[in-house]
């Protein structure tokens, strides 16, 4: 039987209850002595609740108790359901997010006691487990579960007079802006916090001798000497070296790679390479670290220079060039393909040939697009944390040459400053915990500048 | 009147449901899966005696600290959690610094660390209880393909100071030297440091030879000994506990790095495993140091290639 | 920038004017040039896909021989040789996915809505808002750029050490959710602009308010472009290793709860290669979480061609 609540009088039809009190009555009654039932049905199922209640006379106290909150509560609930649109939300809203709590329950204790034991269960076992929980979950979701969906096909839910919808639509509208507030907040919090916990060390070691100061031994304090040392010259200097040889080896390739996907290659080409880049994006840093471990690593202790570990700033650069290959690449192709045809046109009809139209109009007219990129793609290698650490070796000196032979710079290892927070931040205390949020804050505003430069290239272009 | 009815009903389940889901919801399902993990997890598969499972302990219990003392807390874990089904014993690593500052601020129940906690440590936690487990000598070892049979102390010291560059200077192979060590916060260094590095100059001062700069770093035992396995020419120290086919050692003065060595006292690098608790430690913590104190524990200490207490 | 543009063309139109023989002279050298160069950047897309099929091959080709059931549901023994398998790993991360979109997802999508669907007239309304909304738009570009590690820093210090959640997943998961914010605002966005107007002024036309259109008629109509942000934060959350180093611990027992530490799987694959040096299990894992991401990107391919589908005509 479904009343159909469109119109305006139906709206008015639960009032006429009011007017048959006794029905009123003894619907509540039953309900109350219905969940008082169902109630200590489930209470039962739960042993442990009665173990904390010692003696019967304290039992008989909650069972009073009990009786009341439920039958009061049910009264209630009953009369909001009926009577108001925004109490129907909330309770289901309720009862939803207890079903999820049960299910999450539900979900954890099933993983482990699959996962968490020793060996790998067998096939019976395993059903065995997912049998119990399925039947529990039916015992106890499923029937409130279908009454509710039957309940919300068939009563008519959302169909609040105006005036509720004109609120609901005047309030959303802040609580949304509140989540778009998040954004900000979060990127306030950080600079508060990263800032506030990088004090200390501001006040206590100096500015000085954190940028310029070249010793970086945290635990030297002696008798002698109460504070260690923490110079951060050095892990700057690596990560300046590591980037500008991931920008050496990679901005070729990439620019390579953008011209070949945005003007030489034919479109079954373009099918293939594109997609590798874009699987390229996609490797996770520990993945490169690990090959850069694994394979480069070896290879590139077969050079025959002294000190050479395999670890160092070449293995380094190499792994970062790989990884921003896909970051330059994508955005260079899109700033070289928004250079305007009628540039290309020109130019071959001039009787250039296509690498000349390519390298003299095409290049220069993208040019604050490709510096763009590169300047992205710098960005992205300064702040690359877990492939480096792999593979660079994190030694606590100054990358320099040994007997002048510059090979030796290349190939020695070091530290960068995004290195420097990971392989340290578990242990650090007091003082040395509070360089490490230095050294934070120094990556932070180094990339905020290099972003907020690539930025305002890209915005230039757009105007163009 | 059917709609009435089921408003009845739903209402009504939903009232008992959330009612029964904030009890405790977990204890119902925690126990049939508990009984079949039971079933599941397998027999203690260390050959240790039979260990006396205590009065129903349960609980989690988390240690973190030193990596040398890990694969010990790791091992003794997994028999403890056998004796006793419902406890959760979780080992983390990070280095001794990490066990101070764990039990300190208590993120951890127990810290672990690899040597003598310091004098300012001490001042800086005066409620710290220490507990030593086992005892551990530090091995110098060298890359299998150097040929090197014994260095002084003052000879090691030189090499991870810097001073010595070749290992030709002491007796070995035409080949530069690389140094490996553990990185700052390692109980492991710090023993080291203290107990090589340091020394008394002519008028009798305590001076301390930091190691060299360029020194490779690794953070855990295990990265330190595949470094010095897989990376020519170089030195490093390492807890004997994860000495293994891959790596050389070296005499120090003509003794050999040996557990008995150790125990007649004639090896000049060990020291303490040790295991923190700020303050009194909690009944489940109190069970497992004592159980790894115990002949259980000390057999299982034995077996990962420390030395007993006792 | 034009003035660049006709410069070079100005310089190129003189071959024509010389005489022809300069100019095929010049034109023979033109064509080596062009030559080299056009097999340079052939040899620069060779590189990239040699680079993609060696690193993922290599992987694969290692990860496979340690691979199988029960690799996949054992978990990790500890030890110094990192023996074990890797079943909890792939439930934290399954866990810690879940947590992440099921905080950041209705803030980012939330915002994204207000940012489209109310901004313009909300900022014309006041000032204050106005100034509001701009912030906010470059709070999302400056998050977008932040390093991972800084999140890490953050978390560690805001959830693991003020709140005291030390390493949990709720730290973790709520680091995580910053750093996939602006990833799910910015193909939100893009996704609501895309939704067409007529369809936003036929349902106001309808009697419809703004709340019900939005709710009913242009979210749904969006759906696969923020699905889409949706499996590409997953993407990168399960990539990333550096934000939950720092604030998930590295216990690889499987959490008990949200406030138990666990080992997602890339940090497993750095805590194997690293700590243990046990490479063959480092590369099983590898694989497998490459296995993952090469899903997802499938799955994210699938989503945008149907998306353009859509726009193009076939709604």
């Amino acid at each position: 039987m479904r009343e159909n609540k469109n119109t305006p009088s139906q709206l008015y039809t639960d009032a006429k209850e009011v007017d048959r009190p006794f029905l009123l009555i003894i619907n509540n009654l039953l309900i109350t002595v219905g969940s008082i039932g169902l109630g200590g049905y489930w209470l039962f199922q739960n042993q442990t609740f009665w173990q904390k209640i010692p003696s019967t006379a304290d039992q008989f106290q909650a069972w009073l108790l009990f009786i009341l909150i439920v039958g009061l509560g049910s009264t209630l609930l009953v009369g909001l359901w009926k009577y108001k649109n925004w109490a129907r939300t909330g309770i289901s809203f309720i009862f939803l997010i207890g079903l999820v709590y049960f299910l999450t329950n539900e979900f954890f204790t099933v993983a482990t006691a699959i996962f968490a034991g020793n060996k790998a269960l067998k096939i019976k076992e395993l059903g065995s487990i997912i049998f119990t929980s399925l039947v529990h979950i039916t015992t106890t979701c499923s029937i409130p579960l279908l009454l509710l969906i039957g309940l919300l096909k068939f009563a008519a839910f959302f169909n609040e007079a105006p005036a509720q919808r004109r609120f609901i639509d005047r309030t959303v509208r802040y609580f949304l802006l509140a989540t778009a507030l998040s954004a900000v907040l979060i990127v306030f919090l950080i600079i508060i916090f990263t800032i506030s916990e990088a004090m200390p060390a501001i006040e206590k070691i100096g500015l000085e001798n954190m940028l310029l100061g070249t010793i970086w031994r945290p635990g030297s304090a002696t008798e002698t000497q109460t504070l260690g040392q923490f110079g951060l010259l050095p892990m700057i200097v690596g990560s300046i070296y590591a980037t500008l040889g991931a920008t050496l080896l990679g901005v070729p390739l990439s620019i390579g790679a953008a011209i070949l996907l945005a003007e030489v290659a034919p479109k079954p080409v373009r099918e293939v390479v594109r997609p590798a880049v874009e699987l390229l994006a996609g490797i996770p840093s520990v993945v490169y670290g690990l090959f850069g471990m694994v394979v480069l690593a070896p290879l590139v202790r077969n050079f025959e220079v002294p000190q050479n570990t395999g670890f160092g700033i070449l293995t380094a650069s190499i792994v970062l060039a790989v990884m921003i290959i896909p970051t330059i690449t994508n955005i260079a192709e899109d700033a070289i393909r928004a250079v305007p045809h009628n540039y290309k046109e020109g130019s071959l009809a001039l009787g250039a040939t296509h690498w000349q139209t390519i390298y003299q109009v095409i290049l220069p007219s993208a040019r604050s697009g490709l510096m763009a990129a590169i300047i992205l793609g710098i960005g992205r290698a300064l702040g690359e944390t877990m492939a480096v650490i792999m593979v660079i070796g994190n030694s606590i000196a100054m990358p320099a040459p040994l007997d002048n032979n510059l090979l030796t710079l290349v190939l020695s290892a070091a530290r960068t400053l995004t290195g420097n927070i990971a392989v340290e931040i578990n242990y650090a205390s007091g003082v040395h915990r509070s360089a490490l949020f230095f050294t934070g804050v120094l990556l932070f505003i180094m990339i905020m500048s290099i972003n907020s430069i690539a930025r305002s290239l890209m915005r230039e272009r757009s105007t163009q | 009147m059917v709609r009435k009815l089921s408003v009845l009903v739903a209402v009504l389940v939903s009232v008992v449901m959330i009612l029964s889901a904030c009890a405790p919801a977990a204890p119902a399902p925690e126990a049939p899966a508990a009984e079949v993990s039971a079933e599941v997890a397998p027999a203690a598969e260390a050959p240790t005696t039979v260990v006396p499972p205590a009065e129903a302990l349960s609980g989690t219990l988390t240690l973190a600290g030193s990596t040398t003392v890990q694969p010990l807390a790791e091992k003794a874990g997994e028999a403890f959690m056998d004796a006793n089904p419902d406890v959760t014993i979780e080992v983390q690593g990070g280095g001794s610094s990490v066990g101070i500052t764990a039990a300190a601020d208590g993120t951890a129940d127990i810290g672990n660390i690899s040597r003598e906690v310091k004098k300012e440590e001490l001042e800086a936690n005066p409620e710290f209880q220490v507990f030593t487990v086992a005892k551990d000598g530090i091995a110098i070892v060298v890359n299998p393909k150097i040929k090197l049979d014994n260095l002084t102390k003052e000879q090691v010291r030189d090499i991870f100071s810097g001073k010595i560059t070749n290992f030709k200077e002491v007796g070995g192979p035409d080949a530069p030297i690389t140094v490996a060590s553990r990185e700052e916060g390692s109980g492991t260094r710090s023993a080291f440091q203290e107990l090589v590095m340091q020394y008394k100059d002519a008028s009798g001062n305590k001076v301390e030879d930091e190691i060299v700069a360029t020194a490779i770093l690794q953070s855990s035992n295990g990265a330190l000994r595949t470094t010095v396995a897989e990376t020519p020419n170089t030195i490093a120290y390492l807890s004997f506990g994860y000495l293994d086919d891959s790596v050389v050692t070296v005499n120090i003065e003509g003794i050999e790095a040996n557990v008995e060595n150790v125990l007649n006292g004639t090896y000049p690098i060990s020291r303490p495993l040790n295991m923190i608790t700020n303050g009194d430690p909690s009944p489940l913590a109190k069970a497992f140091i004592d159980f790894l104190l115990s002949d259980a524990g000390q057999a299982i200490a034995v077996e990962e290639g420390f030395i007993t207490v006792k | 920038m034009s003035q660049t543009g006709s410069s070079s063309i100005t310089t190129l139109s003189n071959p024509l004017v010389s005489n022809s023989q300069t100019a095929t002279h010049n034109l023979a050298r033109r064509k080596t040039a062009q030559t080299l160069a056009f097999m340079l950047i052939w040899l620069s897309g060779l590189i990239a896909i040699a680079a993609v099929v060696w690193i993922i091959g290599y992987v694969m080709i290692q990860g496979a021989s340690i691979v199988d059931l029960e690799f996949l549901t054992t978990r990790p023994q500890g030890g110094m040789d990192g023996e074990g398998g890797m079943s909890t790993t792939i439930v934290t991360t399954l866990y810690l996915v879940s947590l992440t979109i099921a905080i950041a997802a209705p803030l980012g999508i939330g915002a994204a809505v207000y940012l489209v669907e109310y901004a313009t007239e909300a900022s014309r309304e006041s000032i204050f808002i106005a100034r509001l909304i701009s912030l906010s738009r470059s709070g999302v570009e400056i998050l977008a750029g932040v390093p991972s590690i800084i999140f890490g820093l953050f978390g560690f210090a805001l959830f693991v050490s003020a709140m005291k959640l030390k390493f949990s997943l709720l730290s973790a998961g709520l680091s995580g959710a910053c750093l996939i914010l602006p990833v799910i605002i910015r193909t939100s966005e893009e996704a609501l602009l895309s939704v067409p107007r007529s369809l936003r002024e036929g349902s106001l036309a309808l009697g419809a308010t703004r709340w019900q259109t939005i709710w009913g008629v242009v979210l749904p109509a969006a759906l696969p472009g923020i699905i889409t942000g949706i499996v590409l934060s997953i993407g990168r959350i399960i990539a990333e290793t550096a934000v939950f180093w720092v604030t998930l611990g590295g216990s690889y027992r499987l959490p008990k709860n949200l406030l138990s530490s666990g080992r997602t799987m890339a940090l497993h694959v750095y805590m194997l290669a690293s700590e243990t040096r046990a490479f063959e299990r480092a590369m099983g894992t590898a694989a497998v979480l490459i296995i993952v991401i090469i899903i997802l990107n499938l799955v994210i391919n699938y989503l945008s061609r149907r998306l353009t589908a859509r726009a193009t005509g076939q709604r």
